[in-house]
């Protein structure tokens, strides 16, 4: 008897116990999946064999994740330096320290008490102070907020804008505590306040001063307030020791403070007057205050505030599945069988992430999609055999029986070599696909449970359809546009011109693909329309400030106290300076910026004097001034406590694709040239050596006992001579100019010591030199740092992904027909479909970014099982009726009929994301609608096409397919 | 017929699997700005209306031969910051620079050749009366003089011919000087730290300490007197200086006295006056700030608000009445071609 048979029997005898464990085993996964988590973590982006992954641990373990929010205040046509508008600035930076998830050590904004500005101070000291070191009453007290601000060239400009309409808040996520639906809920609630006309609500413990609203008990709350004060107190009781020598202390002292030099009023037009400062606070206000928010918090975040839209589109979706499906089989049984074994899968495959430690990011909300796609197929089909096995005029039992007979092969070859296929993604070395892959594997997997154990058993309690359904499906008009495509398509034309087609597409494809790769955005702006209040956010931010999306560089030193050293600090510069002269970036800030600005206010705000002092000793004492009194996680986020690791934060306009690749390319490049030229060389390739055509004058080198070292006074012989070949550095052979700069970076990464291989005179020798610098440089972050290193996997990874799914495929079917053509074959409708989908990426121009790939990824085997389940019925008819075209238009009017069905109204679900107003969803959902209509299109026209041309022996007669 | 295709199939899917496919695409060239925001702009030598050279941090070099149009970025061959630039005709001009950087264009600005240098202190402060005859300074009281185009220099430290052996000059020995200004081959004077004013009229031999004359009112004490960071003068008698705390001082006798003209923009620093021809007085400063005032003792007025935003202004040049020059930081590069009526922002 056939195993097949007699499992479909044995499956309806025991219905009961098996639909009690289903049940159980479903009633875990549907608790489990009740709680699983949204959420992202943007770091689970960065590629694990990234070269600099251990820096972007480093960066958010030390100076805060990549998840970052910004809020712009906003005055347009005004200035922020208002006293209204300062306190609704503090009151909006306290909030943000409440805000769930939020650092509050890690919030940057000149309210707040981390950012400060070093001051003169009578008795010749200077200490540091924050910006704003309480509420502001006056007007006198704005402009001297405005003063201090525009003296310091680490704020003004970056957290202030240039012409002062607008100020930053920028707060950093702890990213596993965060929660986006109550992160958004809380933004709402600040933006609210801080819009609010004439003014913010108070909150309850707050009084009014001089027209000036002191919100006390807000602010104590989260302690904001004690940090001030604890900065406050020890800068009023405790100093800053001045690193001013004697002479300028004197002079300090000497000096009365500025406000109370008196002149002779005579001659006197110019006064602060005329900027208002005299005025009452109230009376200050211009214009309305305008919020902007951005940042990847607040973008994934977005996706709650579209919660309620993106549930109607769905329950849209599931409507448009069932009608399809009610018309198709004019039969409730028909739309209860794949809404059941889909709404199982889903269960299964939701609890699965979450008893897998998954979480549900934000950008894969379509995933549910993709994957009941599946089970609605197949369950569509074995709905189908049932159909026509009740149609036969079989009873309940036997005609279910028949119906499992004939899916079960089918259904486990198509499913398993999905399921496989997804699981293949494990190849792509990014931690956010690979969870995907597993998740998607899994999901697919409990299809087969969902459909060859459920839906049967479903069935068998349900009463038996109406034998007239089949007749009337035999008569529709679906039939008949099915019979008129296949009859068009199986013509000897039909063939050619199908095939030709393909082709075209899969060249089209291939000419797209460039432009797939070159184009789009960062992953997270894809989320807004351009008319969505978010990307008009970031316009307006990158109006005022010349960028938005950040992109981290780590300094890391060999030793403590490596980023006082004045050459790392002039390196940190020369990197700002070298991107910043893209125009895809609009600043930079570093602790190189600090320190210069210090050395500034030291000089009575000379600015010639804004210079990186040559001796480490100054750097010291303008550091030690500026974080004088400041507790150690305030410092941080800009330097370390040690001092041995400072991030480099570049700041991009331009999020693209092409921009983001372009600026970490020039950034590796232009950190690997500068090692070279710290090293005082000049190089050049020849042939396949590296020849060094220049030495410098510096750094002057020392031999000590066999290693070269930066000293005073030259030894008798430098590490390097002109004309010398470098054959290698370390156990890195060299050949070219980059390939010595990536063994140059790679080695000083490792260790400071640095051992070259070098042929001079034809005598090859070792030259071990101690780097002459004190840190290297990593790309290690940032919504940029973090897209570039993805783009770069998604640039090497993304075809070969695509391959190993197909691959992976391509052995299931193997093993299961024994026959490479049959394998080929049915890959054909799989590549035609990827094709497609390139082609239409590329057409779009929305590229493929690190957000899409997991779905690309699930998607590789998309349409396999319909392809399957064509050649079965192929197969069958062929052994049937014995003519190979005859049996391939009965397939494709049979089995042809279900995936049209299910295709078809997957397909339809799928588009009605168009309309989310999510754009990443809406471009996902339009994707996803070509990727299902093609890939049923292509099983439908391309597989018999090439089944009838190459007439392959595995669909013959009793070939077992 | 069966085997071909199937084959070439397999082999494409079999080389992309095994091999993978790295279409990273290397960066692409992007139009690069000659002016950032991150530039900081020291000081401009407006040679004509349509010839400038600006220099200022990580040793740029900008210039213009169309008024502002466009700029050229000729190479200075040095990151150290440029602090001063003069010309004394259409070719031939220094700059000097931090850590002693001396350099020299006899090309108008297209190329400039680095000078032998006698320190490796920074040099605020440089001017020449004609294409020999040179001074520097800078910190530490450091003055340069060269007799003959920059080829050599000589250095020494600057001490004014009273002699500082009080206490509180001790404090004041060695300070920093800011500016240089000479009129003639003999008569000149510096400016800088614990408003120091000296004066010289045998060609920087001796020099004299001037700023005595500024004590009265709440300045009792020389060491009150702010620091000056700029100074000029139109003959051997009428001069300004400009300082910490929005100071401006005037003579019109050659130094013998020395008046402030009241507090222009308290605790805004004033870093460089200028004197028309037509006798106005202009002063560049922090927070954006830009004075001019018609003729000496008429109003001030703030002119160009918001042209800079809040960036400090550093230096101001005049090649003729119609066409001055301002800049800063923040890549402030100001332009006015109607006699300072209108400020805008030079082209990128």
């Amino acid at each position: 008897m056939d195993p097949r048979r007699r499992l479909g029997e044995w499956l309806l005898r025991h219905r009961v116990a098996v639909l009690a464990v289903i049940g159980l085993l479903t009633a875990f996964f549907a608790y489990e999946a009740a709680h699983l988590r949204v959420g992202t973590a943007v770091g689970a982006r960065v590629p694990r064999d990234h070269e600099d992954r251990a820096a972007h641990d480093r960066l958010a373990a030390d100076f805060g994740g990549d998840n970052e929010l910004v809020i712009m205040l906003e005055v347009p046509g005004g200035s922020i330096f208002t006293a209204d508008t300062l306190n609704r600035l503090r009151e909006l930076t306290a909030g943000l320290a409440r805000v769930p998830g939020v650092d509050p050590g890690r919030i940057e904004s000149i309210a707040h008490p981390t950012v400060r500005v070093v001051k003169a101070a009578a008795g010749g000291t200077l200490r540091a102070q924050p910006v704003m070191a309480g509420p502001v009453r006056t007007a006198a007290d704005a402009a001297a907020v405005r003063r201090s601000v525009h003296e310091a060239e680490n704020v003004y400009g970056v957290l202030v804008s240039r012409d002062d309409t607008a100020a930053l808040v920028r707060a950093r996520f702890t990213t596993e505590a965060l929660d986006y639906g109550r992160v958004v809920a809380a933004i709402d609630a600040l933006v609210a306040a801080a819009e609010g006309t004439p003014a913010p609500p108070l909150p309850h413990h707050s009084r009014e001063r001089d027209g000036v609203r002191e919100p006390l008990g807000h602010l104590d709350r989260n302690g904001i307030r004690h940090a001030a004060s604890a900065a406050l107190g020890l800068q009023d009781s405790v100093p800053a020791p001045s690193p001013s020598p004697a002479k300028v202390r004197e002079r300090e002292s000497r000096r009365p403070p500025a406000a109370s030099h008196s002149e002779p009023s005579g001659a006197v037009t110019v006064d602060p007057a005329t900027r208002g400062s005299q005025a009452p606070a109230r009376a200050e206000t211009t214009g309305a205050v305008r919020i902007s928010v951005v940042g990847t918090a607040w973008r994934y975040g977005a996706v709650y505030r579209h919660a309620r839209a993106s549930l109607l589109i769905g329950a849209a979706a599931v409507l448009v599945v069932w009608l399809s499906l009610f018309r198709h089989f004019r039969d409730w049984r028909g739309v209860l069988g794949p809404t059941v074994s889909a709404a199982v899968a889903a269960t299964w495959g939701l609890g699965g992430m979450r008893v897998a430690g998954l979480e549900l990011d934000p950008l894969l909300l379509l995933l549910p999609v993709v994957l009941t796609a599946r089970a609605v197929s197949h369950a569509v089909q074995m709905y189908d055999r049932y159909g026509e096995a009740v149609g036969d005029g079989r009873e309940r039992a036997p005609a279910i029986v028949a119906a499992f007979v004939a899916h079960v092969g089918p259904a486990c070859t198509g499913i398993v070599a999905d399921a496989l296929g997804v699981l293949a993604m494990l190849v792509v070395p990014v931690v956010l696909v690979q969870r995907v892959a597993l998740a998607g594997s899994f999901w697919i997997a409990s299809v087969l449970v969902a459909e060859l154990l459920v839906t049967p058993l479903v069935l068998s309690y349900l009463p038996l359809p109406r034998r007239t359904g089949r007749r009337w499906r035999d008569r529709g008009r679906l039939l008949r546009a099915v019979e008129a495509c296949t009859a068009a398509v199986l013509s000897a034309t039909g063939r050619r011109l199908t095939l030709a087609l393909a082709l075209l597409l899969v060249a089209a494809a291939a000419l797209a693909w460039h432009r797939a790769g070159a184009a789009g955005t960062a992953s997270s702006s894809l989320l807004a329309f351009a008319d969505a209040p978010a990307a008009a956010a970031a316009r307006n931010v990158r109006d005022r400030f010349g960028g938005v999306a950040p992109f981290v560089v780590l300094a890391e030193g060999y030793d403590r106290g490596a980023m006082q050293d004045p050459a790392t600090l002039r390196a940190m510069e020369r990197l700002q300076r070298h991107l910043e002269r893209d125009r895809a970036v609009g600043y930079s800030v570093s602790l190189a910026d600090t320190v210069r600005t210090v050395n500034t206010v030291f000089h009575e705000l000379e600015p010639k004097w804004g210079v990186i002092p040559n001796g480490a000793a100054e750097v010291e004492s303008l550091l030690a001034v500026y974080f004088s009194g400041a507790p150690a996680a305030e410092t941080a986020l800009y330097v370390d406590p040690t001092y041995t690791v400072a991030p480099v934060t570049i700041f991009c306009a331009d999020g693209s694709n092409a921009a983001i690749r372009r600026i970490a390319g020039e950034s590796a490049a232009f950190l690997a040239g500068a090692l070279v030229r710290d090293l005082g060389l000049t190089v050049a390739g020849r042939g396949d050596a590296v020849v060094v055509t220049a030495v410098d004058a510096t750094p002057v080198w020392e031999k000590a006992d066999t290693v070269w070292v930066v000293g005073a006074r030259a030894g008798s012989e430098p590490p390097f001579v002109p004309g010398d070949r470098i054959v290698s550095v370390g156990r890195t052979a060299v050949g070219t100019v980059p390939a010595f700069e990536g063994g140059l970076t790679a080695a000083a990464r490792r260790s400071a010591r640095l051992d070259f291989t070098v042929v001079r005179d034809g005598e090859a020798r070792s030259v071990t030199v101690m780097a002459p610098w004190k840190a290297v440089f990593r790309v290690a972050g940032g919504d940029v740092g973090v897209a570039a290193a993805a783009q770069a996997v998604v640039a090497r990874d993304h075809l070969r992904m695509v391959a190993a799914g197909l691959c992976v495929i391509a052995v299931v079917l193997l093993v299961t027909y024994r026959s490479f053509a049959a394998a080929l074959c049915l890959l054909v409708p799989l590549l035609v479909a990827n094709a497609a989908v390139v082609a239409y990426l590329g057409a779009r121009g929305i590229g493929l970014t690190i957000d899409a790939l997991p779905l690309v990824a699930v998607g590789v085997g998309f349409g396999i099982d319909a392809a399957i389940y064509i050649v079965r019925r192929i197969v069958e008819e062929h052994t049937a009726h014995g003519d190979l075209e005859d049996a391939v238009r009965r397939a494709l009017v049979t089995a042809g009929g279900a995936v049209t069905v299910g295709g078809g109204s997957m397909a339809a679900a799928a588009l009605l994301w168009a309309v989310s107003p999510v754009r990443f969803d809406a471009e996902m959902g339009l994707l996803l609608a070509v990727w299902m209509a093609a890939s049923a299109v292509a099983s439908l026209t391309v597989l018999p096409a090439v089944i009838l041309m190459a007439g392959p022996r595995f669909a013959g007669p009793g070939s077992g397919g | 017929m069966t085997r071909g295709p199937f084959r070439v199939l397999g082999l494409l899917l079999g080389g992309c699997c095994l091999h993978g496919c790295d279409r990273a695409a290397p960066p692409h060239s992007q139009p690069q700005r000659a002016i950032s925001r991150a530039d900081r702009f020291y000081d401009v030598a407006a040679i004509d209306a349509e010839h400038i050279v600006v220099v200022g941090y990580d040793g740029k070099i900008l210039r213009t031969t169309d008024g502002g149009a466009s700029w050229t970025r000729p190479a200075s061959g040095t990151g150290r910051a440029l602090y001063s630039v003069d010309f004394v005709d259409g070719l031939t001009g220094w700059i000097s620079g931090q850590d002693g950087v001396l350099l020299r264009t006899t090309d108008g600005g297209s190329s400039w050749g680095r000078l032998a240098s006698p320190t490796t202190l920074y040099v605020f402060a440089i001017d020449f009366i004609d294409r020999q005859r040179g001074w520097a300074v800078g910190d530490r009281s450091v003055l340069l003089d060269t007799r003959d185009g920059g080829a050599t220099w000589a250095a020494r430290t600057v001490a004014s011919a009273r002699g500082e052996a009080s206490a509180e000059d001790v404090a004041a020995a060695e300070s920093v000087l800011y500016d240089v200004r000479f009129v003639t081959a003999d008569v000149g004077w510096i400016v800088g730290e614990f408003g120091k004013i000296l004066h010289t009229t045998d060609g920087g031999v001796t020099w004299a300490a001037q700023q005595g004359s500024l004590l009265g009112g709440a300045i009792v004490d020389v060491l009150d007197i702010p620091t000056f960071f700029g100074a000029r003068f139109l003959s051997t008698q009428a001069g300004v200086v400009t300082g910490g705390d929005g100071r401006l001082a005037r003579t019109t006798d050659g130094g013998t006295t020395w008046a402030f003209e009241a507090t222009l923009a308290p605790a805004t620093p004033l870093f460089q006056p200028f004197l028309s021809a037509d006798g106005a007085t202009w002063a560049v400063g922090a927070e954006g700030t830009v004075l001019r005032q018609s003729a000496p003792g008429a109003r001030w007025d703030r002119v160009a608000d918001g042209a800079a935003g809040g960036a400090w202004l550093r230096a101001m040049d005049w090649s003729d009445a119609r066409h001055g020059w301002i800049v800063g930081g923040y890549g402030a590069i100001l332009r006015t071609t109607d006699g300072g009526q209108s400020w805008t922002a030079a082209g990128s």
